[in-house]
């Protein structure tokens, strides 16, 4: 397994979407995308319901937005992404 | 017919144009121009049907024009700005100018059609089931 970390927290729209939706088709089995925002990537939660991809927001140090992203039927990434998301308490509006 | 089958099927075309034109640049041909017009052609035509048809009905269906879409569009813009420099680079004969201006569209070309393919394309069929159809005869018109 392995963490792919994205932090496109520097840049502007569409940017971190168009990285996001790149790293997720790249995303292998037992793979989690951890994606780090300075915002909710509220546009993105759409597209992974559609592609059969589960999530858990969570919220990081100075109201940064940590997404935990894998494939819905991938125990083993789904195992690594909720302990890797268990550091962070749950995503708050700031 | 589905968009995944008409739009897909346009994307293999790109592609032979594509490597035609890079061949014929580095073969310093004297059709390389032509060639590099027609890749210019098809692919505008490509994004045309896009653009003007498939974002807007997806856009309308799924109530946002922020999602994948605007991502296609600024990549759709990031292709012409590459385009331009390769015009200029054909005009001045400057075919490794050209040339280095292509592998990177290659690239980003590769990773765009990714995205539509299996991301966008698959996604307009479930959302535009209905309208699908005339959706495709719109395209086929232009």
């Amino acid at each position: 397994m392995s963490a792919v970390f994205l932090d496109v927290s520097a840049l502007e729209a569409p940017q971190p979407l168009q990285q996001a939706l790149d790293a997720l088709l790249q995303l292998k089995p037992g793979d989690y995308l951890h994606f780090h925002h300075r915002m909710r990537p509220c546009h993105l939660y759409g597209y992974l319901a559609e592609q059969g991809l589960v999530s858990d927001t969570r919220l990081g140090e100075n109201g940064n937005c940590e997404v935990f992203i894998w494939r819905e039927d991938d125990a083993q990434a789904d195992r690594d992404a909720c302990q890797a998301a268990a550091h962070f308490p749950p995503w708050m509006e700031q | 017919m589905t968009f995944s089958e008409y739009l897909g099927n346009d994307h293999l075309r790109c592609d032979t144009l594509f490597a035609a034109a890079e061949q014929a640049v580095a073969a310093h041909s004297p059709t390389a121009a032509q060639a590099h017009q027609d890749l210019v052609d098809a692919v505008e035509h490509h994004f045309a049907m896009e653009e003007s048809i498939l974002f807007p009905a997806f856009e309308s269906a799924s109530g946002s024009a922020m999602g994948p879409t605007t991502v296609m569009r600024h990549e759709h813009g990031q292709m012409r700005q590459l385009f331009a420099q390769m015009d200029e680079a054909i005009q001045n004969g400057q075919w490794d100018d050209y040339l280095g201006a292509s592998e990177t569209l290659l690239i980003l070309m590769q990773q765009h059609n990714a995205k539509e393919e299996q991301m966008l394309y698959p996604m307009s069929e479930r959302m535009l089931a209905e309208a699908q159809q005339q959706l495709l005869q719109q395209m086929q018109a232009m």
